[in-house]
């Protein structure tokens, strides 16, 4: 993702965001920003949870890359044990499946649904594409 | 680690191993016992023989230098169930916070390092 727009999402979710979203595909932005949500609404769901309480952290990220799929969300509890519910747990565990999943059918330039993956001839890492994008690499 | 222990848990856990594990100091190998345990369980628990979970782990600067394990579910969601789900989260957290609560070397409770020189003769390490 480009600087400027990991600024934003840093502005946006500051307790959630930092620099090694750089490493992320610009097409990521749509389902990152959904994610980060996701961790934001986990609070709602403590047990009392007052609608104006500050935000806190509830867990932290890490991405590792790979082959295939290129990014792999990982995440850790940060927020003390005794908070967590059976359903906050769950939920978490849902976020976390989803987003995996869905990152590896989303395009990695624009975010549209993916059709494939592309196998760079070079050194390229493989990347899945959307249906126009996968078309403008292939011929050039 | 030591050696023994390195194999021990490359033998058991294939899967989870990861070479930065072995600068795990002595004191906290329990803690990783516990935690691979616990995260294979999860998996029993609900009949299945392959893991439920990915672990990552690293050593954080701005956690003390202590370890810290991330997890990524590998397995639908919904086969999930909320105390899987806990216990996971649970297992984690007492692996990340118990650090600062055992002895490096000799893994004892009462702060990362044995207050008590005559009993394990702690090597205190430097931490930047």
């Amino acid at each position: 993702m480009k600087r400027i727009v990991v600024d934003k999402l840093i502005a946006a979710f500051p307790l959630y965001a930092n620099l090694k979203l750089l490493a992320l595909p610009d097409g990521w932005l749509g389902i990152v920003n959904e994610l980060f949500c996701d961790f934001r609404d986990l609070q709602k769901m403590m047990p009392g949870h007052m609608p104006l309480d500050p935000d806190i952290q509830m867990v932290a990220v890490d991405w590792r890359q790979y082959q295939w799929p290129s990014h792999l969300l990982y995440v850790r509890p940060v927020v003390h044990h005794r908070h967590w519910t059976p359903e906050m747990s769950n939920r978490l565990v849902q976020v976390v499946s989803r987003f995996n999943e869905f990152a590896q059918h989303t395009c990695e330039v624009c975010g549209d649904q993916s059709v494939g993956i592309l196998k760079y001839q070079d050194s390229r890492r493989q990347q899945a594409l959307c249906q126009t994008h996968m078309d403008e690499r292939r011929w050039s | 680690m030591k050696k023994d222990d390195i194999h021990l848990f490359r033998d058991l856990y294939p899967h989870w191993w990861s070479e930065t594990l072995k600068s795990l100091p002595a004191g906290h190998v329990q803690l990783l016992a516990k935690l691979l345990d616990q995260c294979a369980l999860i998996a029993v628990d609900n009949g299945d023989v392959e893991p439920w979970v990915m672990l990552h782990f690293e050593r954080l600067e701005e956690e003390h230098g202590l370890f810290r394990v991330y997890a990524a579910p590998t397995v639908d969601f919904e086969r999930w169930t909320g105390g899987s789900a806990l216990a996971l989260i649970i297992a984690m957290q007492f692996f990340n916070e118990r650090q600062r609560l055992i002895c490096e070397v000799c893994g004892l409770p009462g702060g990362r390092y044995c207050i008590s020189p005559d009993f394990c003769r702690p090597q205190k390490r430097v931490t930047q």
